[in-house]
């Protein structure tokens, strides 16, 4: 086959090829020192300076202490428990609640809306959040992780955008056909917009993995905490370094920080490109109304 | 009967003297085993979930008959944990850093959230009591003018030597033919040499802030106390724009790091290993075990003085026996229901079976005594599960409110090698230094702590900038006066005069009469 652009269309394709390549090696390369760090032998990983383009020697001595840290493990169990049941739960507050505003005939859509909207730019405060959670005797219960960030308004609101899109006849017919709103919203409604729950669910499961505050707030036994608030700690105690006099402690510490990265970010980044088809249509079902 | 007599006489005489002591393991009512909460932050948690799970918190169990319930807050969240801690229905038992209660643990028992321990010091915890009650300095420590001891701290009656020096790397000193500099007028050649060698001579701490040469000059940052010993405030005095004229000559001359501004304690580790820079402050035996690892020699500079003689005054590490330590100033709330057990679980670690079970940890176990002295096992000293630094608090309690040998003597990290012994102990017998200048940890009232947190938090980001300034060369020193005339513009004396009252006040705290 010819290759019918002209040379200036040649050289535009590569430049745009170079830009990316260069653009995604940048995002790509913190990721990479993070692995090839975890993997170096840490002391000449400490004398090392500049980019860490291959492990500095091999040792997998930070590997097997983050596995044996009683604690690695005791959050990973968690963030599972909180990261499964804050799913279920969000999804299926989020769609009752984005369908409710999606219909044009609900009462006080309008100000429900801006009730909702008004706590993305206004928040309580932490000490009014701590309190309520401790008053509605949420305090050191694994709910107390679950439920505030049930429904996340962004996420309402996408997915309200969404339901707006789907053609209100296909909810007239359905009435005529005698099926109440649930039936609506489940037969109709949700699988007419896949695409948008499954971005949404993703949304969710990221911001539930990554979330370490709360659980910092309102978990008072540390058997509780999700795997984040342990990395933190991790990364915290060590980045103030220099603290212990015993040399292996210093150095095991260091690659204990970037084995860590490495065991808390793998099964995240695993579910991104499986459910990345659906990131795709999802942005762009905002965008084309069918 | 007259031997009787005489017998139940002296078993009265008997309990008589033993009133003041307590007895332990401590048995409650029944049979129930005595059960207390405790927030402390868990040192160790690469290594354990819960304190309960060390061998040493096993011990202490046995031995006080206490069973202990933890709470181990997050340390990157600590200080909000402890603001958030008041706002819960029922505080911990015991709370391991009352210091970092709002306003400190003085206004913890002001505000009724922490127990005034002297009423039941005497009877429960009479070793800890007898402890700081020995002399007026262990008790102006320990309590303030109205009586008031709020809580538990570590006790060392034979103080450390110096830990923070200026360090040098000797193999490489030995390369560009230098010695230890030993005068402030050493280390200019010393710079020099390193400099023309590629090497960046100094990394100064990134506030600008360097305590041992400021000390050369007879200023302390910040509150201080001068010759007469009144309290005066370090930034404003002639010292300072001599340390701040040496200082920017230094930068001027390429001596002092471009990036000092940004550095940080790992960093300068690193750049120090790696003999990008000559020299930086720090702890002595980290950086000489590091060295040794790398493969060079790593020595202290001794503290730098201008000339032979000079007295340095400004020395302030371990001057009191009584150590004020984060995680070690323990307070118990007033909503604990077994005042009195937790009084005397706190008091263990001061008698001596349990000063040295924290310090040393159990024999056969922690230590052998060998030809008469301790010598720490395998356990602690090469265990392949456990750092020395993480093992010292699972067999044992590194910082913990106790009854404190010196770490020379029981510090395992120290004791690694005797060449990292060795090197912290270099310059512990130079009698040139003094405590003179140090102004003690003075209790102020509320609001006497709120109108010097007022004045002085714009005093200090001002005079905090400008010192970045002075030493860069931003701000010329010629400025010094103008700005020593603004500092005392913003009120300095209304907060000298606050401060100079309340060491006043400190030093006339006198230990109760036995």
């Amino acid at each position: 086959m010819m290759d019918k652009r002209t040379p200036l269309e040649k050289v535009l394709h590569a430049l745009n090829y170079a830009v990316v390549t260069a653009v995604s090696l940048m995002c790509l390369y913190p990721m990479l020192h993070v692995l090839f760090a975890s993997l170096s032998d840490p002391m000449r990983l400490l004398a090392h300076r500049g980019l860490l383009l291959w492990p500095q020697g091999f040792s997998l001595k930070g590997y097997q202490a983050v596995l044996s840290n009683p604690n690695i493990l005791s959050g990973y169990m968690n963030t599972i428990i909180y990261l499964a049941g804050g799913l279920v739960v969000s999804m299926v507050l989020t769609p009752l609640g984005a369908y409710a505003l999606a219909c044009k005939d609900y009462p006080f859509r309008n100000v429900l809306v801006f009730l909702f909207v008004f706590t993305m730019y206004f928040s309580g405060g932490l000490i009014p959040n701590f309190l309520v959670i401790k008053n509605l005797g949420l305090y050191d219960s694994r709910w107390a992780i679950i439920l505030p960030t049930a429904v996340s308004t962004y996420n309402l609101i996408v997915m309200r955008t969404a339901f707006s899109s789907v053609p209100g006849a296909l909810q007239e017919s359905a009435c005529l056909d005698g099926a109440n709103d649930f039936v609506i919203l489940y037969r109709i409604y949700i699988p007419c917009i896949r695409a948008t729950m499954a971005v949404v669910c993703l949304f969710y499961a990221v911001s539930q993995w990554n979330s370490w505050f709360n659980s910092m707030i309102y978990l008072q036994s540390s058997s509780k905490w999700p795997l984040q608030l342990w990395l933190r700690e991790i990364l915290i105690n060590s980045a103030s370094g220099g603290t212990s006099d015993d040399a292996d402690a210093l150095y095991l510490q260091e690659l204990i920080r970037y084995a860590v990265i490495i065991v808390a970010t793998v099964p995240i980044l695993v579910v991104y490109p499986y459910a990345q088809k659906y990131f795709m249509k999802g942005v762009m079902l905002g965008s084309v109304k069918g | 009967m007259k031997k009787i007599l005489v017998l139940v006489l002296a078993l009265v005489m008997l309990a008589g003297m033993a009133c003041a002591e307590v007895a332990y393991p401590i048995v409650g009512e029944g049979d129930e085993p005595i059960t207390l909460t405790v927030f402390s932050i868990n040192k160790i948690s690469d290594n354990v979930s819960n304190y309960n799970e060390t061998a040493f918190f096993r011990h202490l169990e046995e031995a006080t008959g206490i069973h202990i319930e933890w709470e181990h807050p997050a340390v990157s969240g600590l200080q909000e944990a402890m603001n958030l801690l008041t706002l819960r229905d029922k505080l911990p038992d015991i709370i391991m850093c009352g210091n970092l209660y709002n306003g400190g643990e003085y206004q913890g028992v002001a505000d009724g959230c922490f127990v005034d321990l002297s009423e039941y010091l005497p009877e429960y915890g009479p070793d800890y009591w007898s402890l700081i009650t020995q002399s007026d300095e262990y008790y102006r420590a320990s309590a303030n003018a109205d009586g008031v001891v709020p809580a538990f701290r570590i006790v060392k009656p034979v103080a450390d030597p110096p830990y923070h020096y200026m360090l040098f790397n000797m193999d490489m000193l030995a390369g560009l033919g230098c010695e230890l500099p030993v005068y402030i007028a050493d280390y200019e050649p010393v710079f020099q040499k390193m400099l023309e060698a590629g090497i960046t001579p100094y990394m100064p701490p990134k506030t600008g802030y360097e305590k041992t040469l400021m000390g050369a000059f007879d200023v302390r940052e910040g509150f201080m106390l001068d010759a007469d010993g009144s309290v005066i405030y370090g930034q404003v005095q002639e010292g300072f724009r001599q340390y701040l004229t040496l200082m920017h000559d230094w930068y001027e001359k390429g001596y002092i790091s471009k990036d000092f501004m940004a550095s940080s304690n790992s960093t300068n580790n690193t750049l120090f290993d790696t003999g990008a820079i000559g020299t930086y402050s720090a702890a002595v035996v980290a950086a000489y075990n590091r060295g040794q690892k790398a493969g060079f020699e790593v020595s202290a500079a001794p503290f730098a003085r201008q000339y032979n003689g000079q007295q340095l005054h400004w020395y302030d590490y371990d001057i009191s026996p009584i150590v004020i330590h984060n995680e070690a100033v323990a307070v118990i709330s007033t909503d604990c229901e077994n005042i009195e057990a937790a009084v005397q679980w706190l008091n263990y670690c001061y008698t001596e079976a349990g000063s040295n079970l924290a310090c040393w940890g159990v024999e056969g176990e922690a230590y052998n005594v060998v030809d008469g002295r301790r010598v720490y096992t395998d356990l602690i000293m090469n265990n392949p599960n456990l750092t020395t630094t993480n093992a010292s608090y699972y067999y044992k309690m590194h910082v913990w409110p106790k009854l404190n040998e010196p770490d020379v003597v029981c510090h395992a990290d120290l004791l690694k090698s005797e060449g990292a012994l060795n090197s912290r102990l270099k310059w512990a017998n130079e009698t040139y230094f003094d405590s003179a200048y140090v102004l003690p940890s003075v209790t102020l009232s509320e609001d006497d702590l709120n109108t010097r947190t007022e004045i002085m938090s714009d005093i200090e980001t001002y005079v905090n900038e400008m010192t970045l300034k002075f030493i860069t060369g931003e701000a010329s020193l010629d400025e010094f006066d103008s700005f020593v005339e603004q500092v005392w513009d913003s009120g300095l004396q209304e907060v000298l005069d606050i401060m100079n009252a309340a060491y006043a006040d400190y030093m006339n705290i006198k230990a109760p009469q036995k």
